[in-house]
């Protein structure tokens, strides 16, 4: 049992520090998955979805993906990954797709904020940022191969 | 009917969904915060303060006891939560280039594991295949450097 005012094991304070980074992660969360979630939704209602899905499709059947999942990307590597979900969710993946994409996302995503901060670390950026890119297209193929077969 | 129809798909289907998602994602989110805190609690940590250098791999990396507190933010929480504490890092401790590679290199490709994988889990992911490839390529891209910073020394040392 701490003794009250003992330095053991501060849970309550951990509690609420837990709880508060909590309260602020919900406004982040809700500030992102609101506009893109709409923004895809009332897309859906217009033929522009299937236009771009269209072009980005011979690209992304190399990790077996269709064109729509390149939206997806983009939006994970630009901003983060609870704009990426809220991306994918409208368009309907398959498990295995879902699956690929948060490998995928996994290992390269938020590449502007997360490059600004190493960058001010002082380590290589920008050449670790292609570095992400690049091992995530071929962990995300050399995977799509075991998981899809295709 | 119409206009009743219109205003579902327009604004009431996107929001029901929008508002599902956020919470199934908070669902994870704060539970894993609250956990992240209590182990950050841990009279555990304690132990390796006063250690200027800590023993084994992570010792070596150029990681000191100072550092296992944000490392271990790096890899449970990600880069965005523990921005201030790597640029604190690389400030303070003056990492040489190679140190400053391989920390840099570590934390790109292996960050909020276990918060990236989750919120993928509960959309649908299967976590294995997120986070076991990943946890791979993070050790054989941190052990290629590794290997080739050391080449490069010996050389040095030849010449």
């Amino acid at each position: 049992m701490a003794s009250p005012g003992g330095k053991e094991f501060l849970w309550v304070e951990a509690l609420m520090t837990g709880l508060k980074s909590g309260l602020m992660t919900t406004f982040k969360l809700l500030r992102v998955i609101i506009p893109f979630y709409f923004l895809i939704e009332w897309l859906k209602l217009t033929p522009a979805l299937g236009w771009l899905g269209h072009i980005l499709a011979p690209v992304m059947k190399i990790w077996g993906l269709p064109g729509e999942a390149g939206f997806v990307l983009v939006t994970g590597n630009l901003v983060n990954l609870y704009a990426a979900i809220a991306v994918m969710i409208p368009l309907h993946m398959t498990i295995p797709q879902i699956t690929l994409i948060g490998l995928m996302l996994g290992i390269s995503h938020n590449l502007i904020v997360e490059t600004a901060v190493l960058k001010e670390a002082k380590a290589p950026a920008l050449r670790l940022a292609l570095l992400r890119l690049v091992s995530s297209g071929l962990v995300g193929w050399l995977v799509s191969q075991l998981l899809m077969g295709n | 009917m119409s206009a009743v129809l219109f205003f579902h798909s327009l604004f009431l289907q996107p929001f029901i969904g929008a508002m599902k998602l956020s919470l199934q994602l908070l669902c994870i989110i704060v539970p894993l915060l609250v956990i992240f805190e209590l182990i950050r609690a841990l009279p555990f940590w304690k132990k390796f303060q006063g250690m200027d250098k800590i023993q084994g791999q992570v010792g070596r990396m150029g990681f000191s006891a100072h550092t296992l507190i944000p490392l271990f933010t790096g890899i449970f929480l990600g880069i965005a939560y523990g921005a201030g504490v790597i640029i604190k890092i690389s400030r303070e401790k003056a990492l040489k280039a190679p140190d400053l590679w391989l920390l840099g290199l570590f934390l790109a490709t292996c960050h909020a594991v276990v918060e990236d994988t989750l919120i993928f889990v509960v959309v649908g992911g299967m976590g294995r295949w997120i986070i076991i490839p990943r946890i791979l390529l993070a050790c054989i891209l941190s052990l290629a450097l590794f290997l080739l910073v050391r080449a490069q020394k010996a050389k040095q040392n030849l010449s």
